[in-house]
């Protein structure tokens, strides 16, 4: 059954109605806890005023974490009349203009904040609490603009219940420059504009229709709502019930092939089309728990209904198609649109049980056993929507039929009728069963083991099976490519085409992981800990290069307070992956090779692949992990941290992913002297290397040998590929309250740096061997570079009101070579882009907020 | 249920006492100076001024007052300053301290501190049971009430906080001894402190949320297990 979205709301708010008040969001399992905005992250706890009495009655000052780190300064707690009944606290309302200057409409600058010139709430709190019996409401609100808003409630009795509720709008912003071809952007029928005629348009036609078309922007704008009830039955039991709906309503830029435009010059094209996006979701999770002085239960179901309006988008588009057969009476089919489905509607359900119990040796076992399920089933859309013929006219009478092989009957593929199945009728189930142990025989000594096994089964294929004509295959490109190359429109035919080698099934990727730790901890002083991990996971996946995967890997860790003044934590993890043979070609089962009446090629079936190639993640291999981290608390209230990474990976591939090397480091310093004053600075460095090896075959010799050094992959075709990525980020906070007014200032620096080099061993190695000569060694270089300065001062005007001023300023600076050229227009010959990519800009935001105390 | 309700009460009430304490009227004992005093000269107004009621020996013979000998100096001398300051209800303390000196009041906190808590053994043993219930509640705590253990900061031999003395700026020196103390005075304590009628300092507040927690019952059987404890190491 295929539910639709408003139904599912109904059906949403039907069943939060009804029930009973008395239950919360679980901190545990809800989502959205903290909802706020960029421009306040703090959702107004930053302004409010803190407690000089710290954290705790047991010691001064503030607290710390287990490792070291200075918790934030608490908040003053309400102040009480001790009668017992309601009481309003902390309650205020902000509201005043912000200005913006610069690049206002800039998508980097508005990506996630739907910030507007204007007057804007900055924040509405209300707080109310009764002491008689513990109850409290909450209550906050922001709106910055339709698109950056929320308001949260949250009502309850400590010990008793909670109910939050909530509502939320952000937009993400991914476009400020889009031209569209197009009429009807947004919906899902995309109608050639200006005039130009589907596949009847010239570049220089379609370029004057984008050039004369308004730059619009692409965005999804996010709208959730969320009700979260909590319940306790009494201190051992406890209920919970979340439920959330967001819808995402908008567009962006999205592909739309029509076969290759750079091997063919003149034919068809590739697109950038803009997608509509009109979907929901709905999660949903709910238990109960038990937590006793031996036995801990939790039981819970999850599920999660994805639904999108639209099933599919249909696009025109503008170019003609030449086939590259000559010959008298060859003729075209020319086809003038293509499509694409969405993301099909998803019901995932899952239902979970942990037991944990207390055991001897101040032990406990715990065991979780959970089983889910993903079901699709949405209707399938006929393999093409064309009208007339697809492929190539051999005969040139435009007759379908066994003498004219390579030409097909629209009618034969763009009909329901003529898939093997109306519905995906697709099914995962996953299966859990964890089992974990820890022992503490004695203060110093501490056993861990664990037992865990997880299997996903695919309950269902799909035969690309055409009934109408008994042919079998996937119509590839819109029907394009088998329009402009004869036997290559994917489709298999026992009497015309019984040697062609094509996809004709769905992959299912069963898979099964059964995974033992065994380790122990032991503590040679109070202040030292020593830790060892072993571990063995083996993946048994189906279908896949490798039956089984072995990974072993052993885990060290120390942990030292051997000074007051310091904690140092490092951890080293060894793995070491490996299996049984390396099938490089697993996938031979979906194709037509299978079939019967399949006739192998004279000469023998071509390479699906390979053979030297190994994909990363069966490929044997040997990782090295070190994580050290150090914080130093030289006085009560400031703390100095450092840690250091790395991630060695290196890959016994001699094609595939080699070498996969990290490595990062960070910085930070934090000072809290007083309530009135805090202080950090951080810097963080990363790193990352890529390494990767392929080969080109060599497409004028014979395709059947899979070896590498062979005649179908010659060692002239291998290139590599060298990624590396680098990134600088810092930023310091300062904020102090000078008590007639207060100071901030935060500055954050980010500095992103990309180059991807390549090296090859020919021309040989190249899609396109002719522009040997212009390719050099390296795409230019990626860079992404942000500054962004707050300053603002807070002065009180009297008892009840305040004043902030702020100003935000930012400026980005963007370098990314996939935009290269589409300054001087969106449409180069046959290839048509919709969003001109990310521009630098700079952008100053200068606000004015009164916050009046209610 | 209504013990949950009861614990959120109490927190909200400990909250508001901590609310009205932030106006600044309230002593922060987690950051006190390590006392110091003249021992002999604590042990001179003692004996003209203190003996009757605490004894000479600083053994009370009076159940409801309590015994001095071994208790902490940080910890009476706070006390003693409560009482001199009024911020202590009204008692016979009250006047007494009014004439005294600061280092008056130091020395005898010194000198109290100073002597050796040698307690009899209560004449009447209460019954297992009520021995057993108190001491579990020093030892463990009730999880199920949110009654954390006494020993945390009393020390499992209930003579302080182990790193009471652990430097001069340990938070812990005013955690009063409780050893042997006089099951009389050990449970008014407590009742005061679950009516909130004390909440002056940061120790206040946390034995205010403590005492609520705890029911009648659960005060005289903690109370029978401290005055028991000299009993107990005398019978090994």
């Amino acid at each position: 059954m295929r539910i639709r979205p408003n139904r599912m709301r109904r059906l949403v708010l039907a069943v939060t109605a009804a029930l009973p008040l008395g239950a919360a969001a679980d901190s545990g399992v809800g989502v959205d806890l903290w909802i706020a905005n960029k421009f306040d992250p703090s959702a107004g706890a930053a302004a409010d005023p803190k407690d000089p009495r710290g954290t705790t009655w047991l010691r001064p000052g503030e607290k710390r974490t287990p490792t070291g780190t200075l918790y934030a300064c608490p908040t003053e707690p309400p102040r009480l009349d001790g009668s017992g009944a309601w009481k309003q606290y902390d309650a205020s309302i902000q509201f005043g203009y912000l200005a913006i200057g610069g690049d206002a409409d800039s998508a980097l600058w508005r990506r996630y904040a739907g910030w507007d010139q204007g007057f804007v709430l900055g924040l509405l709190e209300l707080h109310f609490v009764r002491p008689a019996d513990g109850s409290y409401i909450d209550l906050r609100a922001s709106h910055l603009s339709e698109h950056d808003q929320y308001v949260k409630g949250t009502i309850g009795r400590a010990g008793h219940y909670k109910i939050e509720a909530y509502a939320r709008s952000t937009q993400n912003v991914v476009s400020d420059n889009a031209r569209s071809i197009w009429n009807g952007v947004g919906g899902n029928d995309l109608t050639l504009a200006g005039g130009l005629t589907p596949g009847a348009s010239t570049p220089a036609e379609v370029a004057a229709v984008s050039a004369a078309a308004p730059t619009r922007v692409l965005q999804v704008n996010r709208d959730k709502q969320g009700l979260g009830l909590s319940y306790f039955f009494d201190p051992r039991w406890t209920g919970y019930l979340n439920v959330s709906n967001e819808q995402r309503e908008g567009t962006r830029p999205f592909g739309g092939p029509f076969f290759f435009n750079f091997a063919f010059a003149d034919n068809g094209g590739i697109f950038e089309t803009i997608r509509p996006i009109d979907d929901s979701t709905i999660n949903t999770n709910a238990g109960v728990r038990f937590v006793g002085n031996r036995w801990r239960l939790d039981l819970g179901y999850s599920g999660s209904f994805y639904r999108d309006r639209y099933a599919s988008f249909t696009y025109e588009q503008p170019y003609a198609l030449w086939n590259v057969v000559t010959g008298p009476g060859v003729r075209s089919s020319q086809l003038t649109q293509g499509q694409f489905s969405t993301e099909p509607d998803n019901d995932y359900h899952s239902l979970r049980g942990t037991l944990t119990r207390s055991l001897p040796l101040n032990g406990q076992f715990s065991l979780t056993v959970s089983g889910a399920s993903t079901r699709q089933d949405d209707d399938l859309l006929a393999p093409v929507n064309c009208n007339g013929t697809f492929g190539i006219d051999l005969v040139g009478n435009g007759q379908v039929g066994p003498a004219n092989p390579f030409l097909y009957a629209c009618s034969d593929w763009n009909t329901p009728a003529s898939l093997s199945r109306r519905s995906a009728d697709m099914r995962i189930d996953t299966t859990l069963v964890d089992a974990r142990i820890v022992l503490q025989p004695t203060d110093r000594l501490t056993w861990r083991g664990g037992l865990r096994f997880y299997r996903e089964d695919y309950r269902n294929t799909y035969l690309a099976y055409n009934p109408l004509t008994g042919e079998y295959g996937y119509v590839a490109e819109n029907g394009s490519q088998g329009t402009v190359v004869p036997g290559e429109a994917g489709i298999w035919n026992p009497l015309t085409g019984a040697s062609i080698l094509t996809r004709v099934t769905s992959l299912p990727l069963d898979t099964q992981n059964t995974e033992a730790t065994f380790g122990a901890d032991w503590r040679p002083s109070v202040r030292d800990t020593l830790g060892a991990t072993l571990g063995f996971t083996r993946n048994e996946p189906s279908h896949r290069e490798r039956s089984r995967v072995d990974d072993v890997s052993i885990k060290l860790n120390w942990t030292s307070r051997a000074f007051d003044w310091l904690t140092l934590r490092a951890n080293f993890v060894h793995l070491r992956r490996s299996g049984d043979r390396y099938d490089y070609d697993p996938y031979g089962f979906t194709f037509s090779e299978h079939l019967p009446g399949f006739v192998e090629p004279e000469g023998g079936l071509p390479a699906h692949t390979v053979e030297a190639l190994r994909k990363y993640d069966m490929a044997s291999r040997d990782q090295d992990k070190i994580d050290l981290m150090a914080t130093f608390m030289p006085r009560a209230d400031m703390t100095f941290s450092a840690s250091l990474r790395g991630d060695w990976n290196d890959y016994d591939a001699r094609l595939g992913r080699q070498r996969l090397d990290t490595l990062g480091a960070t910085l930070q310093w934090e000072w809290q002297p007083s309530p009135r004053t805090n202080a950090s600075v951080y810097y963080a460095y990363d790193r990352s290397k890529l390494g990767i090896a392929n080969v080109n075959e060599d497409g004028t010799a014979d395709q059947t040998d899979p070896v590498l050094g062979g005649v179908t992959y010659p060692l002239a075709g291998r290139w590599w590929v060298d990624d590396r990525q680098r990134n600088h980020s810092m930023g310091t906070v300062l904020a102090h309250d000078f008590r007639r007014f207060k100071l901030d200032l935060a500055w954050n620096w980010l500095w992103s740096r990309g180059t991807t080099g390549y090296r090859y061993a020919s021309a040989l190695a190249l899609a396109w061997p002719d522009v040997a000569a212009y390719t050099g060694d390296a795409f230019p270089t990626m860079k992404y570079k942000v500054n962004s300065l707050t300053l603002g001062m807070t002065m009180p005007i009297n008892e009840r009101m305040s004043l902030r001023v702020f100003d935000y300023y930012e400026r980005g600076r963007v370098s990314d070579w996939h935009y290269q050229g589409l300054d001087q227009g969106y449409v180069i010959d046959h290839r048509v882009y919709s969003d001109g990519g990310p521009d630098d800009y700079a952008a100053n935001l200068v606000g004015l907020l009164l916050t009046v105390k209610l | 249920m209504k013990r949950l309700r009861l614990l959120a009460v109490s927190v909200l009430a400990v909250t508001a006492l901590a609310a009205s304490a932030a106006a600044g009227d309230f002593v922060d004992l987690r950051r006190i100076e390590p006392v110091s005093g003249d021992a002999a000269a604590g042990a001179q107004k003692a004996a003209t001024l203190c003996f009757a009621c605490h004894g000479a020996d600083g053994i009370s013979p009076v159940p409801m007052f309590p015994n001095l000998a071994g208790q902490r100096a940080d910890y009476l001398y706070q006390e003693l300053l409560r009482y001199k300051s009024g911020s202590r209800p009204e008692s016979a303390m009250t006047a007494l301290v009014q004439p005294l000196e600061d280092a008056d009041l130091r020395n005898l906190a010194v000198h109290y501190g100073g002597l050796a808590p040698d307690l009899p053994a209560p004449a009447e043993a209460p019954a297992q049971e009520v021995l057993a219930r108190g001491g579990t509640l020093f030892r463990e705590g009730d999880p199920a009430r949110g009654v954390p253990p006494c020993q945390g900061c009393h020390g499992a031999d209930a003579k302080g906080h182990p790193l009471a003395d652990a430097g001069a700026d340990s938070p812990y020196r005013a955690y009063p001894l409780l050893y042997g103390q006089h099951p009389a005075y050990v449970a008014t304590r407590l009742r005061d402190y679950r009516s909130g009628a004390l909440a002056h300092t940061s120790n206040d507040f946390i034995m205010t949320a403590v005492a609520q927690r705890l029911d009648d019952a659960s005060i005289d059987a903690l109370a029978a297990w401290l005055a028991n404890l000299p009993a107990q190491r005398q019978a090994r």
